[in-house]
């Protein structure tokens, strides 16, 4: 009991220092607007643009909230005040707020948001809907204009975004309206799509009109030549309350309107995916074209965007999320597989809900708890938490269980209580089971730990991310590299704590003979 | 002095225990002999009060014994079984000393305790500070009768203690024990296979078969006067050892 009261006390005192580390750091607060940003390049672009404007006009501090996942889950966060400002489509916005709605207009959009506390700015300039791409010598071969001429072409393969699979307007709407039926069809991420178009294992994929990385892959865009897509206008969605409490930078921002053509938007777009400028500098270029911001070349320094992040922060922030949900599965885990030994039934079944638990994908059981814990670091710490329930009980269930009915036989005639023999015998035996779940736990841990970057938690996740929608393997690695040098030193502290931490006499691998 | 009147036990639908009655003096050694299987550790763990019996009652000086946590007995008991069940995530030290240091009791209470038992099991005090796993099998029982001992018991009760040791320890540990007992002068309660143990320890034998008493004596009227055939047939299934002579060259 001894080695875990300490692993516990020193575990708590890692994350009471960590978190002091971040309270000071917190306290040079002003004013702060925090800008999302969803995991795609012209999001990241869009809202480094509205980022750098904020500050530039001074009434605020931009704090950038990029990559999260999901359409729902900014317009949630914007809804619930967790987040102030985005930059948004109106098709999408529309699909989320008035599903049931025929035809809607831009005004029910914007009454719909209005009674959400949001306020939509005009149209930035560009449609980015989405578009079918095939390969060029495809669309040569079979002759394929419009998205009409794929009538007939059944064995075609698709692989799509699962957005474009369910969207109400999406893929099976298409079909319907074209007359067009596909055989094989499977869901996929847009940048691996985009590989998999290249290299012929699909043939079509849906595209979006704005993509800067559409060039490098000679694809053709087939004309929507019945109009089915619905208008994706680029606007910047913002709190009602933000934009009255920061009147000029929400003027500043609305000078945003109408610059942006299709035709430029997927140039600035290519700057990025393809010739690999870093977003910051390329928004900071747009904006000093167009006066939009008026910091000299030397003036104050504009915060670098949230992919620019140090390894250190991003480090410090995985490590505060694993620690964290650490903490708190042993303290919850160990006591429930305790019980679960105690009391066989309710034990054996709580620690089926933990294995419950484990099925729900991690996605999902963010989305699930946004409602009740925001974004950002909490969700993803009780998430985790949750994940890392199962392991720790069911070790210390089978620890406990794995115990010489003897030793506790003796134990008790001993004269010790049944908490004594807990104490002092059953979980110091039990030790090197618990421990070894403990280890699994961080392990997984901080591999999961990279979904949190989705929910705006930051950690090494955020490269990941933001590689995977930008298609950019290096930084992909610069996410995943850590990650797993975090993963394997974990291992190798646990194995050393082990050494520490399990009582001598259980260590003794062969008896020295006397 | 205990007195168990009219216990039975059973598991699921197998009867461990049927209807046993029995009475043990104090200040003597009582011998529960039998096979393995035969219900002995049960009506020992039954006295002990760690198991609680279907029906029937154990009277142990007059009280009755209820199973409770911890153990209503404890302070009264010593208890050392197979191997010794010492803790192995303990020193030889911590093992004898943990219940007095979870009561309290003073440091050098304990240590002069250490000293006189240590003498009295013939352990070198070198020893205490092992881990059981570091012991051999005759220091590890040394070191269980002194925990056993440690809170100067009334009652000990021994679960083959002997079982695991090989013939000569074996044969030191009996000594060492039965002179123990002598000057202890307190009531124990020995289970064993064993037919020669049995002999060499018992005041009493209590013979077990299929969870009932066969019978009840000395050594002697086992041997002499069998109440079952079965007395007799389980004293002559050791094989006796051959004369050397017997074995050719």
């Amino acid at each position: 009991m001894n080695s875990l009261r300490h692993l516990v006390s020193l575990l708590s005192l890692l994350v009471f220092w960590m978190g002091t580390a971040r309270s000071s750091a917190a306290l040079t607060d002003r004013a702060e607007i925090r800008v999302a940003s969803k995991p795609f390049t012209e999001s990241y672009i869009l809202s480094e643009m509205v980022a750098q404007i904020i500050d530039d006009t001074g009434e605020a501090r931009a704090v950038r909230k990029f990559g999260l996942g999901g359409p729902t889950l900014v317009v949630d966060g914007l809804r619930s005040g967790e987040l102030d400002i985005d930059v948004n489509y109106t098709g999408a916005l529309t699909h989320l707020l008035l599903p049931t709605k025929q035809n809607p207009s831009i005004e029910d959009l914007h009454a719909e948001l209005r009674a959400h506390g949001l306020l939509l700015s005009q149209s930035l300039g560009f449609n980015n809907t989405y578009a079918i791409a095939v390969r060029s010598e495809t669309a040569r071969a079979l002759t394929l204009h419009n998205i009409s001429d794929l009538r007939g072409h059944q064995q075609l393969r698709g692989a799509f975004t699962p957005d474009f699979l369910n969207y109400q307007d999406g893929f099976y709407k298409l079909q319907q309206v074209y007359g067009v039926t596909l055989t094989q069809v499977k869901p996929m991420q847009h940048s691996l799509a985009y590989q998999a178009l290249a290299s012929r294992e699909i043939d079509l994929t849906d595209a979006y009109t704005t993509d800067g990385s559409l060039p490098q892959f000679d694809l053709t865009l087939l004309t929507d030549d019945r109009g089915f897509f619905p208008k994706y206008y680029g606007v910047i969605l913002i709190r009602d309350a933000v934009a009255k409490r920061f009147p000029k930078t929400w003027t500043a921002l609305r000078k945003l309107e109408g610059t942006l053509s299709d035709s430029r938007m997927t140039q600035i777009n290519a700057k990025v995916d393809v010739h690999k400028q870093a977003i910051t500098e390329v928004a900071r270029q747009f904006l000093r074209e167009q006066k939009f911001i008026t910091a000299s070349e030397r003036g104050t320094p504009i915060p670098g965007s949230v992919l620019e992040e140090s390894l250190w922060t991003s480090t410090y922030e995985h490590l505060m999320l694993v620690l964290s949900a650490l903490l708190l599965s042993c303290l919850i885990g160990i006591p429930l597989g305790i019980l679960a030994v105690q009391y066989r039934r309710t034990g054996q079944l709580l620690i089926a809900l933990t294995s419950l638990l484990q099925t729900i994908p991690s996605l999902a059981l963010l989305c699930f708890l946004i409602p009740i814990l925001g974004i950002g670091a909490r969700p993803t710490i009780f998430a985790l938490f949750l994940y890392g329930l199962l392991p720790v009980s069911q070790s210390t269930t089978t620890g406990l269980l794995s115990l010489d009915s003897r030793l506790i036989e003796t134990a008790r005639i001993l004269g010790l209580t049944k908490w004594q023999r807990l104490r002092l015998i059953e979980l110091p035996l039990a030790s090197r089971y618990i421990l070894a779940g403990i280890k699994t736990t961080a392990v997984i841990n901080v591999a999961t730990a990279t979904i949190a970057a989705l929910i705006g938690a930051g950690g090494y996740g955020r490269y990941i991310t933001s590689g995977l929608a930008m298609n950019d393997g290096r930084l992909i690695l610069k996410g995943a590299i850590p990650t797993a040098a975090m993963a394997v030193l974990f291992h190798f502290l646990f194995e050393y704590l082990a050494r520490w931490l399990i009582p001598k006499g259980l260590q003794t691998e062969r008896p020295r003979e006397p | 002095m205990i007195t168990v009147s009219q216990v039975s036990k059973r598991y699921h639908d197998r009867s461990v225990l049927s209807e046993i009655n029995l009475t043990l003096p104090s200040a003597a050694t009582h011998v529960f002999l039998g096979s393995s299987g035969c219900g002995k550790t049960t009506l020992l763990r039954i006295i002990a009060g760690t198991l609680a019996a279907d029906c029937g009652t154990v009277m142990v000086d007059g009280i009755r014994v209820v199973v409770a946590d911890p153990c209503p007995l404890a302070t009264r008991l010593g208890y050392m079984t197979q191997e010794g069940g010492l803790f192995p995530h303990l020193t030889a030290e911590q093992n004898v000393t943990l219940v007095a240091n979870v009561r309290g009791i003073p440091a050098s209470e304990r240590k002069q305790r250490l000293d006189e038992l240590s003498t009295l099991v013939g352990l070198d005090q070198g020893l205490l500070s092992r881990y059981p796993m570091q012991l051999s099998g005759g220091q590890r029982q040394r070191v269980a009768l002194i925990r056993a001992l440690f809170q100067k018991p009334q009652f000990l009760l021994l679960d083959e203690p002997m079982g695991a040791l090989d013939p000569i320890m074996r044969r030191d540990v009996q000594a060492m024990l039965k002179q123990v007992f002598a000057q202890l002068r307190c009531t124990v309660i020995l289970v064993t296979h064993d037919i020669g143990e049995a002999a060499y320890f018992g005041d009493t034998i209590t013979l077990l078969h299929d969870g009932m008493v066969l019978q009840h004596g000395s050594f002697s009227d086992l041997v002499h006067r069998p109440l079952h055939p079965h007395v007799t047939a389980f004293l002559q299934a050791q094989r006796p050892v051959p004369q050397l002579g017997e074995l050719g060259p």
